[in-house]
């Protein structure tokens, strides 16, 4: 029992995760690592690198280093304006909540270090209540939390490289109806998996002052199973198994740090491989009844394209307590608007992000960051008719996300 | 090292217990509406095409809509008695099959087809051989049966199904088809509700496993025992099945007031229908353990539990019995019914009264004023209480006369309901 009392305490405080970058990835991991806008792979450095590039875990001190941090996010309303019928305007509900990031790295030894983080990698949420948006997401939540132990070795004092196990836990929920437009069909799903991939990284430094390190992260196709109710003109009409796969996509990523004495610049690129995002397809256990098998079991396409994103990172010394974090980012979206849903209208976004470092004593340092996630307008035509008359035509907007990161970080 | 990465492993481990092993949904393995229920496959007993059936509805008149071929099958179900015992029940499901004109021109319209279930309840019957899937049973491969005048089962299908396209379903009821030789639950209500609820969910099942393009519109009707049958079925799901979901309700000259029933019984000299009240004396008797002797006069009392295991006509029974209301019930028995608001038989009578919720769902109760057997009183007052619709289908037809014009009527309001 209590067990599973801190079980849901945790999926409460990760509930309703966030939506806010690259579709449902969450690159912003720390305080840093938000206050760079994701720019933090080749200049990482303390706990929270054992996450980000564990590689550099061989650079930290030799020092055992902790840190947690929670991050609160607040996902603004996403507006929906039809082009052709005012009665399918619609408006997402806003989120609130708390993402808590853990993570260790320890001392040398032989070489080797390791390190482990606790992490909310990525999870969407997205709820509405206006009769068209809720006939197909009511609520769409999808909750990932990874578990990431990792090791590294230093091969010599200009090359290391890290790796280590990706153990991912996630849950999924699935709410839809369409009563209200005059379809009297309603699903509710929930489901869970545990799955499993890998992490690698390395670092080299050429001269004294640059960094560069590049790092790799394994698909994860999320098989979440569970239990599925679909409903008919209020009916249940089944009531049964049921799973769903979503990619928790592979990441590449390159980059390079400059130090220029007080000051460290780094440039990142990294590209999301959301192409295994082909569709979305509901399997079920069992028959689906007839009049729901188009709604809810046949496949529906996605095709999503693979992303870059290019991020920027200053990281400036003020003095020996204080450091400034700044950061900007461009970050595309993957989804195809032809397949375009409300569970996930993503547009492409620019990120703006800054922050603070201060070094309270030798072990204890504490560190807050601000993060502006900026999404752009998104109109789509997807060519409603009487055959599709649930076709998007319209524009979402004002779509945005402000996370707030507050951490410390404890060595000895 | 190796000390520390052992901890770091522990400690993983005991995080990720804490995300392990709880599931904790509700099921995730095959598709379980219906599934406890449904428990034999169904048997197939009639298979008419649309164009016999466009034959058939022609030489009653009906010649400007379009005919559904039907096939009729039987399903046994479980379900419970009033005293919770496991009962093995069995029921009438005929499917309509669209011709390829009906599919035309609902598509024409922009529709597609899709399947209402509507659930009727017979009217009191006393032979085995009446009860529906018998009746179907007799059908076999001779359309010309279906013109019937005598079988409200039949009467219905064709209203429902050839012409209506409905889905319709008939429970035989706990004592006949599969379950005779047990005594009728007559006007009790929980067996009636539950024989119709089981026969709903294993209706879906049956519907889910071949892949009937079920909408998930359920309707109820039923003819007077069938009317007080289909008002416990609506109130019982109305109060603990969220799951199903009720479009409309149509309850026709049902004694859905046992005890304004009882009392108009019982205040007059004779009965009409002896076989009807003895039926109902001995319904309650069984199922609370009253003696009957402390009811009936002899040799009635004795009699009574063999005239309802299926074995006798309405007639038959009739003939056994008396008319007279002072022969048939002991005195002392009849004057404290009368008088004694805590009368046995009368506080039951109340407790099995299926009028006294206010319904949700769309409810009308459909009767005729001219009904002598449940007086029009009944279904009227009823609706006042529950704040319903009483629906006059005609100031002068008795209670059997009552029954097309009525099944017409209804049939046509849930036409219209579901098209809502």
């Amino acid at each position: 029992m209590k067990n599973f009392l801190i079980k849901t305490t945790l999926l409460s405080i990760c509930a309703s995760s966030a939506l806010f970058s690259s579709a449902y990835r969450l690159p912003e991991q720390s305080p840093r690592s938000t206050a760079l806008s994701g720019a933090y792979l080749a200049n990482a450095g303390g706990a929270d690198t054992s996450y980000f590039n564990p590689a550099n875990m061989a650079f930290n001190d030799n020092k055992n280093i902790s840190s947690a941090a929670l991050t609160y996010v607040s996902l603004a309303k996403i507006k929906y304006t039809d082009d052709q019928n005012p009665a399918f305007n619609s408006e997402s509900k806003k989120e609130d909540l708390f993402i808590p990031h853990l993570f260790f790295s320890s001392k040398e030894y032989d070489g080797f270090r390791y390190g482990i983080s606790l992490t909310v990698p990525g999870g969407l949420s997205k709820r509405w209540d206006s009769p068209y948006a809720k006939a197909s997401a009511q609520e769409f939540t999808l909750k990932i939390i990874e578990i990431n132990p990792v090791v590294s070795y230093q091969v010599n004092d200009k090359f290391a490289i890290g790796g280590g196990a990706r153990v991912i836990y996630s849950e999924g929920i699935v709410k839809s109806d369409a009563t209200a437009i005059g379809i009297p069909a309603k699903r509710d799903m929930q489901a869970d998996t545990i799955e499993y991939g890998y992490n690698l990284a390395l670092t080299y430094k050429p001269i004294r002052n640059l960094n560069i390190a590049a790092s790799y992260r394994s698909n994860i196709d999320l098989k979440e199973e569970g239990n599925a109710k679909l409903y008919l003109s209020g009916t249940k009409l089944y009531d049964g198994g049921a799973n769903v796969t979503v990619p928790l996509p592979a990441v590449a990523a390159v980059a390079l740090s400059y130090d220029l004495g007080s000051t460290v610049l780094e440039f990142e690129y990294d590209k999301t491989m959301w192409s295994e995002y082909k569709a979305l397809d509901f399997e079920f256990n069992d028959n689906v009844p007839l009049a729901l098998k188009a709604a809810f079991d046949d496949p529906k396409p996605r095709e999503w394209k693979d992303t870059n994103a290019f991020r920027v990172g200053i990281t400036h010394r003020y003095n020996d307590k204080l450091t400034l974090l700044g950061g900007f980012a461009v970050d595309e979206n993957p989804a195809d608007s032809r397949y375009l849903g409300f569970e996930l209208p993503d547009s492409d976004a620019k990120i703006y992000s800054g922050g603070f470092e201060y070094k309270y004593s030798d072990q204890l340092s504490f560190a807050a960051a601000v993060l502006y996630d900026d999404k752009e307008s998104r109109a789509i035509s997807q060519g409603r008719s009487a055959a599709d008359p649930l076709a998007i035509e319209g524009e979402f907007k004002d779509a945005s996300a402000l996370l707030v990161t507050v951490g410390a970080s404890y060595s000895y | 090292m190796v000390k520390h990465v052992n901890k770091t492993v522990l400690g993983c481990s005991l995080i990720l217990t804490l995300f392990i092993g709880c599931g904790g949904y509700d099921n995730e393995d095959k598709n379980v509406v219906g599934e406890a229920k449904l428990l034999a496959p169904a048997k197939l007993l009639f298979d008419f095409n649309s164009s016999v059936m466009q034959s058939l509805i022609a030489q009653i008149g009906i010649t400007d809509k379009p005919a559904f071929g039907i096939k009729g099958y039987k399903i046994i179900y479980a379900t419970k008695n009033d005293k919770g015992e496991d009962i093995n029940a069995s029921g009438l499901v005929t499917v309509p099959v669209p011709s390829s004109a009906i599919l035309e021109g609902l598509r024409k319209k922009g529709k597609t087809y899709s399947m209402s279930i509507v659930s009727d309840q017979h009217g009191t019957i006393f032979p085995d051989t009446e009860a529906p899937t018998n009746v179907a049973a007799t059908i076999g491969t001779n359309a010309a049966a279906l013109l019937s005048p005598d079988s409200w089962t039949i009467q219905s299908i064709i209203a429902l199904s050839v012409v209506g396209g409905f889905v319709t379903i008939q429970p035989d009821y706990i004592g006949f088809g599969s379950s005779k030789g047990i005594t009728h639950p007559y006007l009790l209500e929980k067996s009636s509700a539950n024989c119709v609820i089981d026969m709903i969910q294993s209706a879906l099942k049956f519907g889910n496993d071949g892949h009937l393009p079920l909408n998930g519109q359920i309707f109820l009707t039923g003819y007077s025992e069938g009317g007080y049958v289909t008002l416990a079925a609506a109130k019982e799901i109305e109060k603990n099945y969220p799951d199903i979901s009720l479009k409309g309700v149509a309850p026709m000259s049902g004694p859905y007031d046992l005890n304004l029933t009882g009392m108009g019984v019982l205040s007059s000299p004779t009965m009409q229908r002896p076989d009807f009240i003895g039926g109902i004396i001995n319904s309650y008797g069984q199922n609370y353990d009253i003696d009957l002797t402390t009811m009936v006069n002899e040799p009635y009392a004795t009699k009574l539990p063999t005239f309802f295991l299926g074995d006798y006509t309405g007639a038959q029974i009739r003939a056994e019995l008396t008319e007279s209301i002072d022969e048939f019930f002991v005195t002392n028995f009849k004057v404290d019914f009368l008088t004694n608001p805590n009368n046995k038989l009368r506080t039951l009578f109340v407790q099995n009264s299926v009028n006294d919720y206010k319904p949700k769902t769309k409810t009308k109760l459909y009767y005729c004023k001219g009904d002598t057997v449940i007086p029009s009183v009944i279904p009227e007052s009823s609706a006042a209480k529950m704040g319903i619709e009483a629906v006059n289908i005609g100031d002068t037809y008795e209670h059997v006369e009552c029954a097309s014009p009525a099944y017409e009527a209804v049939t046509q309001w849930f036409n219209e309901l579901r098209s809502e």
